[in-house]
């Protein structure tokens, strides 16, 4: 796993830095956007490589390198500069159109956002408070007590994992709006307000899904983990048949969110380079400077 | 409502601006309450530095045209002077005389300053 994600990194680094030499007014865009999901996609190596080497640590590596990850990344989006803005015309038009960040965000987007954040919530709320502690004391356990005889798994996510992925929420949010306060300062590519409008909420909206995927990730990983539950439920039920159906299930979505996500990232590196679609062309207009009118 | 400057030009640039943004607030084409572009905005499209925007803006503002307040932005600030239709007409007039001339926007720019001073 982590060898794909590191290669993956690696094909989006040679792809980012293949856009500096092009003169596309698109390009500098292509560049940053590639180049943070390369960032995203090491991240998440080094969460897996953390993983693999300390296996004390429990897997937590793997519930924070989605958020934390992603959120350096839109860090890095907001701050990188514009390799490949080469050659500036001297002669220069702008739209006295002003721009703010809540015009680019659609509102199925914001909701969505809105029932994803609060899914990770409740998920993390109704981990902790069923989760017990295990034999090292962290609440990363789920036991089950009855007729004298009582059963624990593990790992289950507990507080143990909960609390920090829950700490990457606000590192997320931070993440999302300094990215987007960028999408609204990027420089016009046309001077058409209506398409530099739909090129910047496309833009947005790339931005928006990677949040989706890291949010995704973790909802993932919590349902996956919920299963665990199942285990010691199963071993004290006269009948366990049913609740190991229902375990196989629980897991099951947990895997399909997790795929659901990894989809999810192939589309928005594909929506990137669908941008010029977006414009209707090459429609980069400029109006004759009035400098140079005769 | 586009605006164009010309960094080659001999005119400054935060002077391109200016002039640019009070002929429209002059014309009504930027109407009383209108927000203009926050400053990093313009400076980025117009690949310039943000102090030569704000130079523009703190300009304008000196001379009553625009107003900038916390939280709000910077907007277009309600204004006594109106250019009325005979004015307009007489700038037409002029305009199509220079072409005629064979002159071009920033010559006949300077002669009118040339005059005006």
């Amino acid at each position: 796993m982590s060898m794909t994600l590191f290669i993956g990194g690696w094909l989006l680094i040679a792809f980012s830095s293949s856009f500096q030499l092009r003169s596309s007014p698109l390009s500098p865009t292509y560049g940053r956007l590639t180049f943070m999901l390369a960032e995203f996609l090491f991240v998440l190596t080094l969460g897996f490589g953390l993983h693999d080497q300390h296996p004390e640590w429990l897997g937590l590596p793997l519930f924070i390198a989605p958020g934390a990850g992603l959120a350096f990344a839109l860090i890095i989006f907001s701050t990188s500069g514009d390799g490949g803005r080469k050659k500036i015309s001297p002669v220069r038009s702008a739209n006295l159109t002003t721009r703010t960040v809540g015009s680019y965000l659609s509102r199925s987007s914001r909701r969505k956002l809105a029932l994803l954040t609060a899914g990770v919530m409740v998920l993390v709320l109704l981990g902790g408070l069923t989760s017990s502690p295990d034999d090292s004391g962290f609440h990363r356990a789920f036991s089950v007590h009855g007729a004298g005889r009582s059963a624990t798994a593990s790992p289950y996510p507990g507080w143990f994992y909960g609390v920090p992925l829950l700490l990457t929420l606000p590192l997320l949010a931070l993440g999302i709006w300094v990215a987007l306060r960028r999408v609204r300062l990027l420089p016009a590519i046309t001077t058409d307000p209506a398409s530099d409008a739909r090129w910047r909420a496309s833009l947005a909206e790339v931005l928006l899904s990677t949040v989706e995927i890291a949010l995704l990730c973790g909802t993932a990983g919590m349902v996956f983990g919920f299963a665990t539950a199942f285990s010691p439920l199963a071993s004290l039920s006269q009948d366990p048949a049913p609740l190991l159906v229902v375990q196989a299930v629980i897991r099951a979505v947990g895997l399909a969110l997790g795929i659901w996500a990894v989809v999810l990232f192939i589309r928005s590196t594909i929506r990137v380079f669908r941008f010029r679609r977006v414009l209707d062309g090459r429609n980069y207009s400029v109006p004759i400077p009035a400098s140079r009118e005769r | 409502m586009l605006i164009t400057v010309d960094v080659t030009s001999p005119i400054p640039v935060f002077e391109q601006l200016r002039e640019q943004i009070a002929a429209q607030i002059m014309l009504g084409a930027l109407p009383v309450g209108e927000r203009l572009p926050p400053i990093r905005q313009l400076a980025s499209d117009l690949a310039l530095s943000p102090g030569t925007v704000a130079r523009s803006y703190t300009a304008l503002e000196a001379a009553g045209m625009i107003v900038t307040m916390r939280g709000q932005g910077t907007r277009v600030a309600p204004r006594d002077r109106v250019i009325d239709a005979d004015l307009n007409a007489t700038a037409d007039a002029y305009l199509q005389a220079g072409r005629k001339s064979g002159l071009g926007l920033n010559e006949l720019i300077a002669l009118l300053r040339a005059r005006h001073h």
